[in-house]
């Protein structure tokens, strides 16, 4: 009691607060935190804290899972979940990508089929283009097979900055420098990425929810949509799933970003693992859009 | 050391269930729902599956066939455990590839006991 | 061969289905043999005030689950009182899939639940309660610890009852306690209830301290 009197006195959080909040956003995300994440986790804890008011754990604790809107709650996990966007980004599903999942739909495939891939959301381009030079660079496969990739994104300045292709140092840093010679031109701090990367991919404004986007996005082998479901809440994220669900070809496969899992969200596709890389499959015994 | 998946989506209930079956030789999985146990068991050698029968997303029937339909889990055993005592639910478990099947809330000591007879111990 | 260059736009094609699209057409297709044109029916149908009896019609001989979660969606924005009637109904479905589908529709209708909640607590099916309360445990809504506190301190059916604690231990308060100190009495001599109690303690009062 003293020690945890303390800790509230001072505005800290407790092992035991760490632990209640924890499971909590455990069972409301699905993202948990390993004990070594605990500095990451106070630390914007207590910035929401702040921001909200409370000088105690306890009291922001019991506003956040109260609170009618949920706005709380989405203001934390927007918190928890800040990611920068740059290349070569967990770049070990590029690397599944090539190694296996790119040669099994080809297979899978009729000659003279294009494969498809679907990024969303675009952000400032990095993710699609990434899949574009890994492509390139990791799968002989386009010897005989073309490949179209589609981005899209719901933020109109995100998807002009994509198409002008300009980058920082620190959104190339992951780039092995040969690779970064080859498509990229540096002018200062500037990195600006070659025109067939560019042309390779097919940037488009659209909303996964949008009443649109079930009949225009459709026929892909492969999606990319990390890092997205978990800004939406459990109904969007259901309806996203089902949306991502009809874009997909039988047999087609869609990553997710690294916390997150389709396991309780939608129970459609089936779950496929790569050494440790997790992969859901749209099942093959269906018939195809019609 | 023999690996146990508790299936069920009240917590209480996990915890529970985990208290009674830890050991020094089992160790124990949990998963909230039929599709998070299949995706954690991926890859993994488990050796007997505690299966809840109403669960979001997917049931505990659905996830005994499923079980049942993979070639690396369909010989692990599996131990029902629902809410419902009506004539039939214990049918349909069988049905659905299920060894064994008791009523919440279970008693300790049965539960353990098939516990320790679905995983050969002595 | 290699990458396609970008087609602009149009790569999000236009919508060009063989089959027909017309309400009657897709009410048809319901009842298709296969199954994905019974799911695009119903993903096309979502929203559509005309096709809403055949909507719930198809969810009680459906058994596809990617057909029940499209049915399900599309008639989830179209969910007024009449419709949750019917859906409160098919918490008594012998399918898993369907009661499931019926239970996230009502979590996501707080207010339209809201106004339910006493009948379905009252059902005297045990597992129907304990779907109100998987529900309650999910909504955010203001009386649902007041809901919980009822359910605990009044049903007689120890796995509602138990279902009802675990849902304290997320949306428990401060009067949680002193209700659980009834429950105990109660099922003095159940051992799970004991062990799911001192679990809500745990969390409830980590939260008063």
């Amino acid at each position: 009691m003293t020690s945890i009197g303390a800790a509230a006195a001072a505005g800290e959080i407790s092992d035991a607060d760490f632990d209640r909040f924890r499971s909590m956003f455990y069972r409301k995300t699905g993202i948990y935190f390993e004990d070594s994440k605990r500095y990451f986790v106070d630390k914007r804890l207590k910035e929401r804290m702040k921001q909200t008011g409370h000088t105690l754990f306890k009291s922001y604790f019991t506003f956040m899972r109260f609170q009618a809107s949920g706005d709380e709650l989405q203001s934390l996990v927007n918190a928890m979940t800040v990611n920068e966007t740059y290349f070569f980004r967990e770049d070990y599903q590029f690397e599944t990508m090539c190694r296996h999942l790119m040669d099994e739909l080809d297979d899978m495939r009729p000659a003279g089929e294009d494969l498809r891939i679907w990024s969303v959301p675009s952000s400032t381009g990095e993710e699609p283009y990434s899949i574009a030079i890994y492509l390139l660079e990791y799968w002989k496969g386009l010897e005989h097979r073309d490949v179209e990739i589609v981005s899209s994104d719901i933020d109109t300045s995100v998807l002009e900055h994509a198409k002008r292709g300009i980058y920082s140092k620190r959104s190339v840093q992951n780039i092995p420098l040969t690779m970064r010679q080859r498509y990229f031109t540096q002018h200062g701090n500037e990195f600006h990425l070659c025109s067939d990367i560019k042309d390779s991919v097919t940037l488009c404004l659209a909303n996964i929810l949008g009443a649109e986007v079930p009949g225009r996005f459709r026929s892909f082998d492969l999606i990319y949509c990390r890092n997205l479901l978990i800004y939406f809440d459990d109904d969007s994220r259901r309806r996203a799933a089902q949306v991502l669900y009809d874009a997909l070809k039988p047999g087609g496969y869609i990553f997710l970003g690294h916390s997150e899992s389709m396991s309780r969200i939608c129970s459609l596709f089936k779950v496929k693992k790569f050494g440790d890389v997790i992969v859901y499959q749209k099942p093959t015994n269906e018939g195809a859009f019609r | 050391m023999k690996t146990i998946m508790i299936v069920d989506d009240a917590n209480t209930v996990r915890t529970y269930h985990r208290m009674i079956v830890a050991s020094a030789q089992r160790q124990v999985e949990e998963a909230e729902n039929g599709v998070e146990a299949l995706e954690k068991a991926m890859g993994k050698q488990i050796d007997l599956f505690m299966v809840d029968v109403n669960m979001p997303k997917m049931d505990g029937y659905r996830l005994c066939q499923e079980i049942r339909r993979d070639d690396a889990l369909n010989q692990v055993p599996i131990i029902m455990i629902s809410t419902e005592s009506q004539a039939g639910d214990a049918t349909k478990a069988f049905d659905c590839g299920a060894n064994f099947y008791m009523t919440k809330p279970v008693d300790g000591t049965t539960l353990n006991d098939m516990v320790s007879l679905m995983l050969g111990e002595e | 061969m290699g990458l396609r260059k970008s087609r602009g736009e149009s790569a999000a094609q236009a919508d060009r289905r063989q089959s027909s699209r017309d309400l009657t057409s897709l009410i048809d297709d319901l009842q298709n043999e296969a199954a994905d044109v019974r799911r695009w029916a119903a993903r096309d149908l979502s929203n559509n005030l005309e096709a809403r009896r055949a909507l719930l019609d198809r969810i009680d001989v459906e058994h596809e689950p990617m057909v029940l979660e499209a049915l399900f969606s599309a008639i989830e924005d179209m969910c007024d009182e009449e419709v949750a009637g019917e859906v409160l109904i098919k918490l008594k479905s012998e399918d898993a899939q369907v009661r499931n589908g019926a239970i996230e529709l009502l979590q996501n209708k707080p207010v339209l639940f809201a106004s339910h909640v006493n009948e379905l607590l009252n059902d005297e099916d045990s597992d129907v309660r304990i779907f109100a309360v998987d529900v309650i445990g999910a909504i955010r809504h203001p009386d649902a610890a007041l809901w919980l506190h009822d359910v605990v301190l009044n049903d007689k059916n120890i796995n509602v009852v138990g279902t009802a604690i675990d849902k304290l231990s997320e949306i428990g308060n401060s009067e949680t306690l002193d209700v659980l100190e009834k429950v105990s009495a109660r099922f003095s001599n159940e051992a799970y209830i004991q062990f799911a109690i001192q679990c809500v303690r745990h969390a409830v009062a980590g939260d008063e301290i």
